[in-house]
């Protein structure tokens, strides 16, 4: 019966009062504990969500958009302190959160939250607040088939009889673009990609019929191709279901492209509240103008900058073949030249091969087939003392600076290290050249000697690029560098290797999934495509020239979310 | 999974074969004879008996075979191990087989019931503790954890034996070894491997705890059992090993407990024997040791593969995109 009347096609009916308000916040205050002191986060913050509308939350790390949604599902961690505000879902919940920080704030780790005396969660979350998280993957249960994850959902809310779990988890999984839920109902997590994993989220979330959806940025983990997937499908199934949603990003693009209002958040204030053609056409804050600016910095097609092509490339890829597990074929027939000097893009989306190919450069794997040439010799199969004496001249940046940086070091230690490893130098010079590269990224004074955890991502980013540098590489491979950095934060790191790269003259191989980025930042730019290369060309003819699909389905995705912003 | 199991079952081979080697070569290795052993020391004989003793050891010796090369005693001992015969106690000329045959099901009873204990103990007060991470119940949990892991296996054995069998007069140790002694010593060992599995079970628990599939569970609206539930089977895996672990612990080294509660095991027997130098027993005692172990932990493999899908399954079934 349920089925019927929520998910049947044609007996769908939903009363549209556009503007009833479905969830509201007022005077939300929630500090951290941090040691002894106590950060506030959140000061006195109100808004409105209303039926039939994505509202986006635009912030970057550390303006609290996250402590939103978590602080309206009872999520916060056990440090987290609620000093008081307002809750109302729909028109007749409604939830004083001083009384969470009473007895029900965050007991013990998982269980107790929400219990005690304070709210009764379990009755809010799920039927009153679905929530998306952003790795999707990691938000399944990765020992459950997706089948169990939806009978669990729907029997535990006694929302369908155990015979009408299948066919509404399959309807609304083909609601979501699955052809074939019964298939994906019988898949674990794990054989899903990310897109797919946040889609059967989407649809799970859905199941229960929620009042309001908070998706907590829920692109950010994908690439290109799949972010406008699942963003598409999330403004189609709002639109019908008419659903409210709170979309938490960090990225304009993402609020520009399925966003009816958009609210700007810095540092747990409103900065500017509004329509979102509005805010960004004509943006009212400085904040906001300053994120938009990040944004078309990056975004900023690049101008007058040619590699030289004399003599023989510095670094050639030639025939590189590899498979995982004797089966899976990652790389096929890749042939690549990186010249003296220039910064080669590698654009594609997650899975087509980018990171096993830079990981084979650097001789972290080794390929069945194919040579990396450096300077005219071969270096894919080196081991031992060889493969030692090759990270003097070929480096890596990974995408996640924290987790590539040793939590127990601090800045000066981290780039120390690498020198001495190599024997370069005595104890003096080692220190002078490790402050010298610091300095040349902006790491100075008492930042020094803080240890990663005590120093935001941007930071850990600079130090792992100095750490990279110190040793004066030919070659640099960031992979996916910037990818988890906010927009301004995005924005000074690139310039920053930019400057770098004049300074010192090394080559860059600059692989990721951002059209954006990297035509702003390199002279070419090769199109990864299942494996191999589909095309290279000048970054600034890529827009144009391009006559490959699979290139204009990137550049489309692209420009897609982008319309309008500039 | 049946390709799985065939592969085990081949390493499983290959272990058993190395371990007849190494069991036989180490046992010749070690110093004492057990011929002068069971004859006697030569030198507690008068002079003139000198000659009917060398005799008499050398007639031993050849009886049983051990006046012949290494490799040879080692095809002997291979070829009857092939036709399942682990041959028989120099001392008291049993077949081994039988003798290991009698004593082996009330030392596997014992051990099966300590783990029994072990395991809900451990995943009970894990689990609790975890939940009470940080408050007094978590802490008291921890304290008698440290406490526990602490005291001396034949200390706790004894303390338990005095409380339970002279203070309260509820065990009776003279009784017939069955149903209605074993729980005392299975309780002492059950106790004694306790610790170790709540602290790895709370620690496992806790890492769970702060993963996102748990905040996801708990964002649609399921209770906190649903959740644990989900938090329990994500954090089994390194559990089961430890607790496989535990129980080659146990089949091998029940020694103590076994004497101190006068328990007819298979520990008594080996020890026997080894003071004795009696190699066949010392043999066959190794080598069941050595297939309980690989088939506890062939068990193992196949319990993984069974509560962890990614073990048999490949990524690729289901990864292509389907847009």
């Amino acid at each position: 019966m349920f089925a019927a009347r929520y998910f049947g096609e044609d007996t769908f009916i939903m009363v549209k009062k556009e503007l009833e308000t479905m969830l509201q916040i007022t005077n939300l205050q929630v500090a951290y504990r941090q040691g002894r002191q106590s950060v506030r986060v959140l000061d006195n913050l109100s808004l409105e969500l209303r039926q039939g509308e994505i509202l986006a939350l635009l912030g970057e790390s550390g303006s609290g958009k996250s402590t939103i949604a978590k602080a309206v599902t009872g999520l916060l961690p056990p440090s987290a302190h609620i000093g008081g505000g307002t809750l109302h879902i729909g028109s007749t919940l409604r939830v004083d959160m001083d009384m969470a920080a009473g007895k029900g704030r965050g007991k013990g780790r998982g269980k107790g939250r929400g219990k005690g005396k304070g709210i009764q969660w379990e009755g809010i979350r799920g039927r009153g607040i679905a929530m998306l998280f952003q790795d999707a993957q990691q938000a399944l249960n990765p020992v459950m088939k997706i089948g169990a994850h939806f009978r669990e959902s729907l029997l535990y809310h006694r929302l369908a009889s155990p015979d009408e779990v299948k066919p509404i988890s399959i309807r609304l999984l083909s609601q979501l673009g699955f052809l074939d839920g019964e298939r994906i109902l019988e898949c674990y997590p794990f054989q899903l990609s990310g897109g797919m994993c946040q889609r059967v989220c989407l649809a799970l979330a859905l199941c229960l019929k929620p009042a309001v959806l908070i998706a907590d940025e829920p692109t950010s983990a994908l690439d290109t191709v799949s972010q406008k997937e699942v963003l598409d499908l999330l403004k189609i199934t709002q639109k019908e279901l008419g659903l409210a949603v709170l979309l938490i990003t960090h990225d304009i693009a993402v609020a520009n492209a399925v966003s009816d209002r958009v609210i700007v958040l810095n540092k747990g204030v409103i900065e500017e509240e509004g329509d979102t053609r509005a805010v960004f056409s004509k943006p009212r804050a400085a904040y906001t103008r300053q994120l938009l600016s990040s944004r078309s910095q990056i975004a900023k097609p690049s101008r007058e900058r040619e590699s030289s092509h004399a003599g023989e490339p510095l670094l050639e890829i030639i025939g590189l073949e590899k498979t995982f597990d004797g089966k899976k074929r990652v790389l096929h027939d890749v042939n690549l030249a990186l010249n003296r000097k220039e910064i080669l893009g590698i654009l594609g989306g997650s899975g087509c091969g980018k990171s096993t190919l830079a990981r084979c450069i650097t001789g972290l794997e080794y390929p069945e087939r194919g040579h990396v040439m450096y300077r005219g010799a071969d270096i894919s199969r080196l081991r031992g003392k060889g493969k030692r004496g090759l990270c003097k001249h070929i480096q890596m940046v990974f995408q996640d600076a924290r987790a590539s940086l040793n939590p127990g070091r601090t800045a000066m230690q981290l780039v120390q290290e690498p020198l001495q490893y190599m024997h370069i130098g005595n104890k003096g010079e080692r220190e002078t050249l490790a402050r010298f590269y610091l300095h040349e990224v902006g790491i100075t004074g008492d930042l020094l000697s803080r240890r990663p955890p005590q120093l935001s991502t941007g930071q850990c980013q600079r130090i792992a690029i100095a750490r990279a540098l110190v040793l004066r590489p030919e070659v640099l491979i960031c992979d996916e560098a910037v990818s988890a950095l906010d927009m301004s934060v995005q924005a000074q790191i690139l310039a920053l290797l930019q400057r770098l790269h004049k300074q010192f003259g090394f080559s860059i191989l600059m692989i990721s999934h951002d059209i954006r980025v990297l035509r702003s930042f390199c002279h070419h730019i090769a199109v990864m495509n299942h494996g191999s290369f589909s095309e290279v060309k000048r970054a600034s003819a890529l827009l144009h020239e391009s006559k490959q699909s699979y290139t204009q389905l990137l550049l489309r995705c692209a420009g897609d979310m982008e319309e309008g912003l500039y | 999974m049946y390709r799985m199991l065939l592969r085990k079952l081949l390493e499983a081979f290959i272990t058993l074969f190395c371990a007849t080697l190494i069991i036989f070569t180490l046992i010749r290795l070690a110093p004492g004879d057990p011929v002068q052993l069971l004859l006697g020391h030569p030198g507690e004989a008068a002079l003139s008996d000198k000659q009917a003793y060398d005799d008499r050891a050398a007639g031993l010796r050849a009886k049983l075979g051990l006046d012949q090369s290494m490799i040879k005693q080692y095809t002997a001992w291979i070829h009857k191990l092939v036709q399942l015969d682990l041959g028989t106690s120099i001392h008291t000329g049993r077949a081994v087989g039988a003798e290991i045959a009698a004593r082996l099901p009330a030392t596997a009873m014992l051990s099966a019931a300590a783990l029994l204990i072990q395991a809900v103990l451990g995943l009970f007060f894990g689990t609790v503790s975890a939940l009470k991470a940080g408050k007094p119940g978590d802490n008291a949990i921890r304290l008698v954890c440290v406490a526990l892991a602490s005291t001396p296996a034949f200390v706790i054995g004894l303390v338990l034996l005095s409380v339970f069998a002279v203070t309260l007069g509820a065990y009776e140790i003279s009784s017939e070894a069955g149903l209605s002694r074993l729980w005392l010593p299975a309780l002492t060992l059950g106790l004694i491997g306790a610790p170790q599995l709540i602290r790895m079970a709370r620690a496992n628990m806790l890492a769970e705890f702060g993963r996102i599939y748990v905040l996801s569970a708990l964002s649609r609206g399921l209770g906190r059992g649903r959740v644990v539930k989900h938090a329990l089977r994500n954090a089994l895996l390194p559990v089961i090993t430890m607790i496989a672990l535990s129980l080659t612990s146990l089949i091998s080294g029940a020694v103590v407990i076994e004497s101190i509660f006068s328990w007819p095991g298979i520990g008594k027997y080996a020890l026997d024997s080894i003071l004795l130098k009696d190699y066949p027993v010392i043999q066959g005692y190794a080598l069941v040791m050595v297939s309980l172990v690989i088939l506890i932990h062939l068990c193992v493999d196949v319990v993984y593969a069974l509560i962890d899908p990614r073990i048999h399954r490949n990524r690729e079934a289901g990864a292509e995109e389907h847009v």
